[in-house]
This record gives structure tokens, C-alpha cells and sequence, in this order.
């Protein structure tokens, strides 16, 4: 598969447990390039400002700014960008739903495993090449 | 794994699309009318007192209804009358979704409804008696049944805790402790050895690298952090809300109100900490 058609993820969570859960699936799984991580909101706006990855996923509960607050933010300066909630709260339904208002193309909840992940960037993946 | 909502569950189970859910979402958000806006439209409450109501409710916990009553605006009875007005106007997610044609129709929502209730089954609320402060504190609860059930999902470790015994404080040496905020205020505790922590940080990183003190104690805040999310989604089936503070490392103990179990556990020893805030 060449770089291009890649999925390109960049991860945003405060728990240095779940960074590198996550790397050590994604570098697991052909076809999709971790482009960086960011710990908190804050963090996450600033890396977006530099880097245009396919698919962002987030944490809810974060430090500085949470996963909500920054997905609003995103998404204001980058419409089309395609994020994914992963969160121990994605359960709640008050916050999955404000999430998926917001405009989150998943909402995951922890713990998370690899299936799920695939699953995950499979669709994306699906859309990206629908895309063009 | 882990607590979801129906809508989740549909997306997660490639029933409907995430567009689909938006806009059954925003038809729900349409449709539905608030106590306030039923109060001034059957002409029981003035424009103002409909703006004050709002902004009160703002301001404070309870819900514009119990202002109504408590600032003597309504009498209770029409005041019933208006929340059940406010209820009928809300519709449900799966009505939501067969009205926009994302589901087909009755059946099979009702269908989609047991396969979501057959899978959350194992996150039912569960009674067990916690003692002395913690008795009839529902998060509490959610969080002593779903420590044994995650810490099996999260890394297979296999442990009991024994809610009837209370145990002193115990200093071991990975520490970690969540609070939540809300209805149902919490603070969680979780200490253990380095056996323990170092099976939960394999189980959640799915790495067997070695582990420093700092990176066991963020397995253990980051396995709370799953505990506390699971239990607050639990909880908002309940109509109480929670919020949920980021983890605290390395403080060992707190105050006499922190009630200790033991978790006896072939991985290592633990302690779980639980304070009603």
C-alpha cells in the first residue's frame, strides 16, 4: 500500500497508558500511520494547526481543555476534519450525544480493543477512498 | 466492552450511520419543549416569568419545575400537569430513527432494543449492601461491582473484593484517585503493589515492557478513569449526572471518611478506597 493511501491518525489523551495501547495497535494494523499525539485540547488545537491527518480520536476527559470543548473547536477551524471520541464516558449518553452533534463520526467507549479499532479505520478508510 | 447508549450500540453494531443519529438527534433536540416554553404557551406563566425561570435554573440544581413551585410561581398540580406535557414531547432516539427511516419500523427496533439489553445486561445496576457511609450510594455501588468485572476485561485479572470487611488504609506503593463531582459525589481509591500494578499496565497497554513507578500509576488512574466512566454512563440511567475530575497520582491515603476494601486477587495486592464527597 503506498503513503498515500495510508489513514493518517493523530491521537489526543492525557493517559500515557492508552498512547501507548494505541500506538502499539495501530503499528499492528497495515495501512495506518500514526502523525503524532497530543495530551490535551489545548495541545490538540496547536498540533492541528500543523498537521492534517485523516482521522483525529480523542479522549472526553482531558486537562487544560476537554475532548468536547476541543472537538467544537476543531471542527470550527477545520469543517471537515473527521474525529472520533475513545473515552471511558463515551457511555454516557449525554455526552456521546452532544459528541455526535458536534460533529465526532464515532463515539468509542474504554476499554477498547484492537477489533474496535479496526473497525473504526476500516469505515474511515472507506470514506477517505469514497472521498476521492 | 463498557457501558454504551442505544444510539452507540446501533452505530457501533452497523445498524445506522452516524448521519442518521445526528439527525434523529436533532429532530429529538426539535421537538421537544421545555417547561418553561409549555408554561407561557398554556398561558400559566408570564413572558418574565418565564425568562426568570430560565435564568434561575442556570444558576442552580434544581430544575425550573421545582423553582416554579419553590418560588411560588405554580401550584404543584399544574405544575405536574406541565411536566408531563414536557415528557410527552420528548421523543426516544429509536422513535426518532423509524420516523426518519434509519430503522424500519416497531419490530425492528424492538428487536435491536433486546440484542442492546442482552449486551449491557452485565452492567445492571447490582445492590451490595455497601457498609456504614456508602449504604445507598448508587455510584459507589456501580463502581464496587464494576472493578472486578473491568479489571477482567482490561487485563484479565481476576479479583474479589470484600465489601463487608472493611480494611485499615494500606501503604502500598503505586497510588492513584479519582473524584467524581455531582448528584452522587465520590472520591475512588486505588492502591497496590507493584505485581498488581504492573499486570493492570500490561492489560492496558497490551505491551510487556517494563514499567517505572510514574507509568504504574498512571495504568492505575487510567483504569479508574474507566471504572468512574463506565459507572457515571450507568448512573445517567438513573437521571443523575456526574462529572468526572482528572486522575490524582501518589497520594497514599486520605481522611477517616475513606472507607478501604481489600481486593484479594492472584495478581499482586490492592486496596480499593471509597469516600462519599
Amino acid at each position: 500500500m503506498s503513503e498515500n493511501d495510508s489513514l493518517t491518525v493523530v491521537l489526543v489523551d492525557d493517559s500515557p497508558s492508552v498512547v501507548a495501547h494505541f500506538r502499539g495497535l495501530v503499528d499492528c494494523i497495515d495501512g495506518v500511520e500514526m502523525l503524532g499525539t497530543a495530551t490535551d485540547g489545548v495541545e490538540a488545537v496547536v498540533l492541528l494547526k500543523s498537521l492534517q491527518p485523516d482521522l483525529v480520536v480523542m479522549d472526553i476527559v482531558m486537562p487544560r481543555m476537554d475532548g468536547l470543548t476541543a472537538l467544537r473547536a476543531l471542527r470550527a477551524e477545520h469543517p471537515r476534519l473527521r474525529v472520533a471520541m475513545l473515552s471511558s464516558l463515551a457511555g454516557s449518553r449525554s455526552r456521546a450525544e452532544q459528541a455526535f452533534k458536534l460533529g465526532a463520526v464515532q463515539v468509542l467507549t474504554k476499554p477498547f480493543d484492537e477489533s474496535k479499532l479496526r473497525a473504526l479505520f476500516s469505515s474511515e478508510k472507506a470514506h477517505k477512498t469514497s472521498a476521492g | 466492552m463498557g457501558v454504551k447508549f442505544f444510539g452507540q450500540f446501533l452505530i457501533a453494531h452497523n445498524h445506522v450511520l452516524a448521519d442518521d443519529l445526528r439527525k434523529a438527534l436533532q429532530m429529538m433536540e426539535e421537538r421537544k419543549k421545555s417547561f418553561c416554553a409549555l408554561g407561557i404557551e398554556a398561558g400559566h406563566l408570564s413572558l418574565e416569568q418565564g425568562e426568570r425561570l430560565v435564568e434561575l435554573e442556570k444558576t442552580c440544581i434544581l430544575t425550573a419545575s421545582q423553582i416554579a413551585i419553590d418560588e411560588g410561581m405554580l401550584p404543584v398540580e399544574v405544575v405536574e400537569d406541565l411536566v408531563e406535557e414536557e415528557r410527552k414531547s420528548r421523543i426516544k432516539i429509536g422513535e426518532a430513527l423509524i420516523e426518519i427511516g434509519a430503522l424500519k419500523d416497531e419490530n425492528h427496533l424492538a428487536s435491536l432494543l433486546e440484542s442492546f439489553h442482552v449486551e449491557q445486561a452485565e452492567y445492571d445496576f447490582a445492590d451490595l449492601n455497601l457498609p456504614g457511609g456508602l449504604a445507598g450510594h448508587i455510584l459507589a455501588e456501580y463502581v464496587a461491582d464494576f472493578v472486578p468485572k473491568l479489571a477482567e476485561k482490561v487485563s484479565s485479572i481476576k479479583l474479589k473484593i470484600d465489601y463487608q470487611e472493611p480494611v485499615e488504609a494500606a501503604s502500598y506503593e503505586v497510588v492513584a484517585s479519582l473524584v467524581v463531582y455531582g448528584e452522587s459525589a465520590l472520591r475512588v481509591h486505588l492502591s497496590s503493589d507493584r505485581i498488581f500494578a504492573r499486570d493492570l499496565f500490561y492489560g492496558l497497554t497490551a505491551c510487556l515492557q517494563e514499567a517505572d513507578l510514574e507509568a504504574l500509576q498512571a495504568a492505575l488512574a487510567e483504569f479508574l478513569n474507566i471504572v468512574l466512566g463506565n459507572a457515571i454512563a450507568a448512573l445517567e440511567r438513573h437521571d443523575i449526572t456526574a462529572e468526572l475530575d482528572t486522575p490524582v497520582l501518589g497520594i497514599s491515603e486520605y481522611g477517616k471518611e475513606m472507607t478501604y476494601f481489600s481486593l484479594a486477587s492472584t495478581n499482586g495486592k490492592a486496596t480499593l478506597g471509597l469516600e462519599p464527597l
